[in-house]
Order: structure tokens, then C-alpha cells, then sequence
């Protein structure tokens, strides 16, 4: 932990906004990141990491030193998870989902984009990836993330995931063949380079 | 191509380099003879290769709290949506319980005929009594003083027997008091009628088994009424009161009050069964709107 963000913390502990706020803007990019990959779009994603912002400055009090950003992310993926449930209790039917609208099977993207690299993300392949990313069980995509988009070890995604090494292994290997098979379905997308993913 | 879930685990560990030597020398020896464990080891490197070609996401705005979020809820819009779904659960506790109070207030008025005069003539005509005098029983509906014409059509002019009926007339319990004593004058007149002892007049012999059963009753001001009633009956002109009175030797009508049938018994009218249903239904509907109401604060 750097030093400044230990003070940062403790400032935030005595209810110092703007020392949180600090803690924010260092972070919130990593937290936004999971959050649209686990829920798939950027208001969603919006929504989750703004929660997950009150939430840690709520219980700041629970924070047992190791990594911030990891225990930042930990209540990303809880709030993440926590509307993904809510929604499977009470769907939802947007207005391109419904029969006869102009949809592109709903694309994760976020709607509010303009920088270039934003643009990149809204390309077709970004598309596609994404859909399969949701298409995982969710144990499975928060491993998936975890370790082949934010670069974790093994070791860090268990503690990340309370979950033992063996369950982590198990888990981002059935996360791989499933996007394995579903790339296969979009194969004319992928990059020549990545043609040979098809070929049998 | 036949590889197992465990091949896929062994192969993307191979790729994060996270298996032990014994493991990995093994795994390297089957990927130099099995040209399929070797082409699916190629796709999931191409597949983890796609995925890591992902850029990192900005955010697309500062995530930056201020003191009012801090106190607003969370997700306003949540608590906005789940308003009406309260409101509709509690809409509809309040229906089931007026359900259930109209049941219960419905079940209360067969139970206990005295409440009122209307219920009086209600629980009359909800009794077998009715069935013996329904003529009398209707009497008591409209009015409770219309009973004292028929004792005294009966042929009776005493004052004291005029008297304790209209005094009955007054006591709480002034419906089954008046059915009851009209039943009893009713039987005392019918051996007389006939000319038929008591002994030997079996059509009559529930009469009296209406005093009998009349020790559960706890209505004392109704033996009271009765009792001058009964003694005087033995000096009456009339020879056929007279003799049944006298030929009764334990006297059960004169000392016991009579208890007329009521609701509680076991035959089920289509009020009980109707207070029944509701109560069921205002019961069921009751839960349906708790586990509703539970289910909507939870989202």
C-alpha cells in the first residue's frame, strides 16, 4: 500500500470526504472496468460503481488493511452481483428487446461514448467478446476477468473469490472453452490471426 | 477428440504456466503425440490472446461522492418502483381483515341471539324452535310483546302470568325467553287438547326435554320469569294447565330454565357456512398479501 493512500484511508476513517474522494479517482477506473464486464453495459456499470463507492466509504470501518484496490473490487463484484440477481428476479424488457425493434441483440456497450477508444470497444469483435463474456455463468466471468482482462494470479482471484486454488483452476478453464465455442460462432469477425481458432 | 474436463484444466494452467514439473513434463509429452489435445491447445491460446487484446475501460465520469449521497438512498429509482407494490399489499391486508371481521361479526350473531331484537328473530328463525311455532317465532321478529297475545289466547286472563311474560319481554335474552315459554304453554296445551296423559303422550315428550338440557344455561333471570309463571300455573282455573302442571312431579319447566336450540348446535345453517368462507377467504387472502408485501420490500 502506498503511503499516501494509507493516510488517505485513515483521513476518510475520520470522515473526510475529499480524502475519499482521492481514494476515488485513483480507483475508479479499475471498479467501472469489472463493473462493465460483469454487468455487460456501461449504465450498469455506472450505477454498480457509484454504489460501490457510498458502500466502501459506509464501511470503511470493515477495511483490514492488504490491497484497497482488491477490497474495492470485492464490493464491486457483491453490488454487481447483487443487481444481476435482482434482475434475474425481476427482468427487465428494454425497448430494443422488443419484438420488431431495430436491435443488434443488445450490445454491451455503453451509449454515452465518443473518445476513440471508446469507438475501438464498440466495434464489432468488442461486441461480440462482450456477448460472450455474459454468456458465462457468473462464478465463471468473474474468474474469466479477473484473470484474462485485469491480469490477477491464481492466488490473488481465490482470495478475491473466497474460493480455493483448485476451484479457481476449475473454473477459468470452463470459462476459456466456453468462450472458446462461442467465438466459434462469430469466427468471420475475428482478426485473420485468429482464424485458426475454427479450424479443426 | 475426446478430451476430458480435466485436459482443459491441464491445458489452461499450461497457458498461465501454473502447473508443477511432474504435471507439465507429462502434459508436454502427450501434446508431442496427440495432434488434437495440441490443436485445442492452440485455440485456447488464441481465445485468452482475444480476450486480453481488450482494452482497459475509462470510466466515463468522476465516481466522486458528495455529502448528499451520502444520506439520499442508494438507488432511488428501486425504492420509487417498489411504492406501489407496499401500497397494493397493504391495500389489500386491510380488504382480508375486513373479510375475516365481517366473518367473525357474522359467526358472533348466530352464536348469541340476544343481541339485538333483529337478531332475536334471526336466531328464531335459525332454531328448531321456529320449526315448532313458526308462527309465534315471526310474532317475536316483529315485535317482543306481540307474544303476550298468544299466551293469553291460550285462554289465560291471570295478571301474574301476563305479567311475567311481558317482564321477560324486557331481560336481554327476551327472543329464546318468549319462543320458550310460547313453546311451553304450546305443549301444556296440547295433552290438554287431546285429552291425552303426559305419560302417554310421546308427540309431547320433547317438549320436555327442552328443560332438561335448560341446566347449561346461565340465563338466571329467565328461571326467575318463569318461576311465579309455574306456580301460579298450579292454581289456575284452567283445568288443563292445572294438570299438567301438577302430573309433572319434578317440575323441570318451573325450576330450570328453558334452553331454546341455537346456532351452536350441530346442524349447519347457510349463515354458519357462509361465515365459514369468509373467514377462509379473508384468512387465505390475509397471507397472500403478507407474503406479497414481504416479496415487494425485497425487490
Amino acid at each position: 500500500m502506498v503511503k499516501d493512500e494509507a493516510i488517505l484511508i485513515q483521513q476518510a476513517l475520520q470522515g473526510d470526504l475529499d480524502a475519499f474522494n482521492q481514494l476515488i479517482l485513483t480507483y475508479q477506473d479499475a471498479v467501472y472496468g469489472v463493473a462493465y464486464r460483469l454487468m455487460g453495459e456501461g449504465d450498469s456499470a455506472a450505477d454498480a460503481t457509484q454504489e460501490t463507492f457510498i458502500a466502501a466509504f459506509r464501511r470503511l470501518e470493515t477495511y483490514r488493511g492488504g490491497s484497497f484496490k482488491a477490497w474495492l473490487l470485492r464490493i464491486a463484484t457483491n453490488t454487481c452481483y447483487d443487481e444481476l440477481r435482482r434482475r434475474q428476479r425481476r427482468p427487465l424488457t428494454g425497448i430494443d428487446d422488443l419484438p420488431g425493434a431495430d436491435s443488434d441483440d443488445g450490445a454491451p456497450l455503453a451509449a454515452d461514448t465518443a473518445t476513440p477508444e471508446e469507438a475501438f470497444q464498440q466495434s464489432e469483435l468488442q461486441i461480440a467478446l462482450q456477448d460472450c463474456i455474459n454468456s458465462l455463468q457468473e462464478d465463471q466471468r468473474l474468474v474469466l476477468i479477473l484473470s484474462d482482462v485485469e491480469g490477477y494470479s491464481y492466488q490473488e482471484i481465490a482470495d478475491h473469490t473466497n474460493a480455493q486454488l483448485g476451484t479457481v483452476k476449475s473454473r477459468l478453464s470452463r470459462a476459456r472453452l466456453g468462450m472458446r465455442r462461442c467465438l466459434d460462432a462469430v469466427r468471420e469477425l475475428l482478426p485473420a490471426e485468429f482464424r485458426l481458432i475454427s479450424d479443426k | 477428440m475426446n478430451l476430458t474436463d480435466f485436459d482443459y484444466e491441464l491445458l489452461s494452467a499450461y497457458l498461465d504456466d501454473a502447473l508443477n514439473g511432474d504435471e507439465r513434463t507429462r502434459l508436454e509429452q502427450r501434446l508431442a503425440t496427440e495432434p488434437d489435445l495440441r490443436r485445442e491447445l492452440n485455440a485456447l491460446r488464441q481465445t485468452v490472446a482475444l480476450i486480453k487484446q481488450l482494452p482497459p475501460i475509462k470510466a466515463p465520469r468522476d465516481f466522486t461522492l458528495t455529502p448528499a449521497m451520502l444520506v439520499a438512498k442508494p438507488a432511488p429509482s428501486v425504492t420509487r418502483i417498489r411504492v406501489l407494490p407496499l401500497l397494493a399489499s397493504a391495500l389489500s391486508m386491510a380488504a382480508s381483515l375486513l373479510i375475516v371481521f365481517l366473518g367473525v361479526a357474522l359467526l358472533l350473531n348466530i352464536d348469541t341471539p340476544t343481541a339485538t331484537p333483529a337478531d332475536e328473530g334471526f336466531a328464531a328463525l335459525s332454531t328448531p324452535t321456529a320449526a315448532f311455532t313458526p308462527m309465534i317465532a315471526l310474532e317475536s321478529d316483529a315485535a317482543p310483546t306481540l307474544a303476550t297475545p298468544v299466551i293469553q289466547g291460550a285462554g289465560t286472563d291471570d295478571a301474574d302470568i301476563a305479567g311475567s311474560v311481558m317482564m321477560a319481554t324486557e331481560d336481554p335474552a327476551a327472543g329464546v325467553m318468549m319462543a320458550t315459554e310460547e313453546l311451553m304453554f304450546d305443549t301444556m296445551m296440547a295433552p290438554a287438547e287431546t285429552g291425552q296423559p303426559e305419560e302417554e303422550a310421546p308427540p309431547n315428550a320433547r317438549h320436555f326435554d327442552v328443560p332438561e338440557t335448560a341446566t347449561e344455561d346461565p340465563s338466571a333471570a329467565t328461571m326467575m320469569e318463569i318461576a311465579p309463571f309455574a306456580d301460579e300455573a298450579t292454581e289456575q282455573p284452567l283445568p288443563t294447565i292445572t294438570a299438567i302442571a301438577t302430573q309433572a312431579p319434578p317440575m323441570p319447566m318451573a325450576t330450570q330454565a328453558p334452553k331454546v336450540p341455537t346456532a351452536l348446535d350441530p346442524p349447519t345453517t347457510g349463515d354458519d357456512l357462509l361465515a365459514l368462507v369468509l373467514l377462509s377467504l379473508g384468512l387465505l387472502g390475509f397471507m397472500t398479501s403478507v407474503f406479497l408485501g414481504v416479496r415487494a420490500f425485497r425487490g
